[in-house]
């Protein structure tokens, strides 16, 4: 599944400040044995380090029979090489964190 | 097959799975998020041999602190306070953000879209102290009125720490009912 952006409707704004709120819901997917769903996020404003941004995830499943579901939150490292060659198309590049 | 590049994990305030009345039910938050860093947020079905259909929300908040003092006032005192922020985007209506479109659904490969557009990019938010050492004096209610065909209303705790259970109500006012 592709990364589904935050900024769906470009509401965030781009600078990528000033937001304040964003909810996001990915409703009644089905996900088969030892499937999982990857969801990529940049805070893309870079002077707003004097603000405490905050995530909250949920996820439910209504047929549930418990420890079905296992949800992470992790830190992805930039990909040196890949930012080199993006770096010739640029625009490329920020465009996908904007959008 | 598990990714090889080698992850950080931020410092998550809460991690909970749990199972209740048939519900399978995970939840994490984390205050441990910076501008410029790139985050994955997984959700696995862990099992072997069962498909499963779960929806999943994300709440992220751009300044999430509150007031050191632990006191009930409620910000806003009045929902006449918050305006309604219409998207610039060019050529697309104000009922589009809404809605949703087809369009931008096929984009992000979603059945349905629930957008939440913010009246105002203002966080309102309160910090109340309940128990012993405290006023004990709960939240006030905070009344408004819907003069819309429909709305949507969101209210959320984000930042708890007691043994006590959280209850967060809507009432009709008139005293003729309740949601």
């Amino acid at each position: 599944m592709q990364p589904t952006s935050l900024n769906l409707f470009g509401l965030i704004g781009p600078s990528g400040e000033n937001f304040g709120q964003f909810v996001h819901m990915i409703p009644q997917t089905v996900l088969g044995p030892q499937e999982r769903i990857e969801l990529e996020f940049t805070l893309a404003a870079g002077s707003s380090d004097s603000k405490s941004p905050f995530i909250d995830v949920q996820a439910i499943d209504a047929d549930g029979r418990g420890e079905q579901l296992d949800l992470r939150l992790v830190e992805v490292p930039p990909k040196k090489e890949k930012a080199k060659t993006k770096k010739q198309g640029g625009g490329e590049a920020r465009q996908e964190d904007k959008d | 097959m598990e990714p090889k590049e080698k992850l950080k994990y931020p410092q998550v305030a809460r991690n909970q799975d749990d199972w209740e009345d048939g519900v399978s039910f995970v939840a994490l938050s984390s205050a441990d998020i910076h501008h410029g860093v790139r985050y994955r947020i997984i959700l696995k079905n862990r099992d072997s041999a069962t498909a499963v259909k779960a929806t999943m929300k994300i709440v992220l908040t751009e300044d999430a602190r509150a007031d050191d003092t632990y006191d009930s006032n409620i910000h806003p005192q009045s929902f006449d306070e918050v305006q309604r922020v219409k998207p610039k985007v060019p050529g697309l209506k104000e009922s589009s953000f809404i809605q949703g479109s087809n369009a931008v659904m096929r984009t992000f490969q979603v059945a349905s879209l629930a957008p939440f557009v913010p009246k105002s990019n203002v966080i309102y938010q309160s910090l109340v102290k309940t128990g012993p050492d405290s006023k004990n004096n709960f939240m006030r209610g905070l009344e408004f009125e819907v003069t819309e065909a429909s709305t949507q209303l969101y209210a959320q705790v984000y930042v708890y720490s007691a043994p006590e259970d959280l209850h967060l109500a809507l009432y009709r006012s008139e005293g003729a009912g309740s949601a």
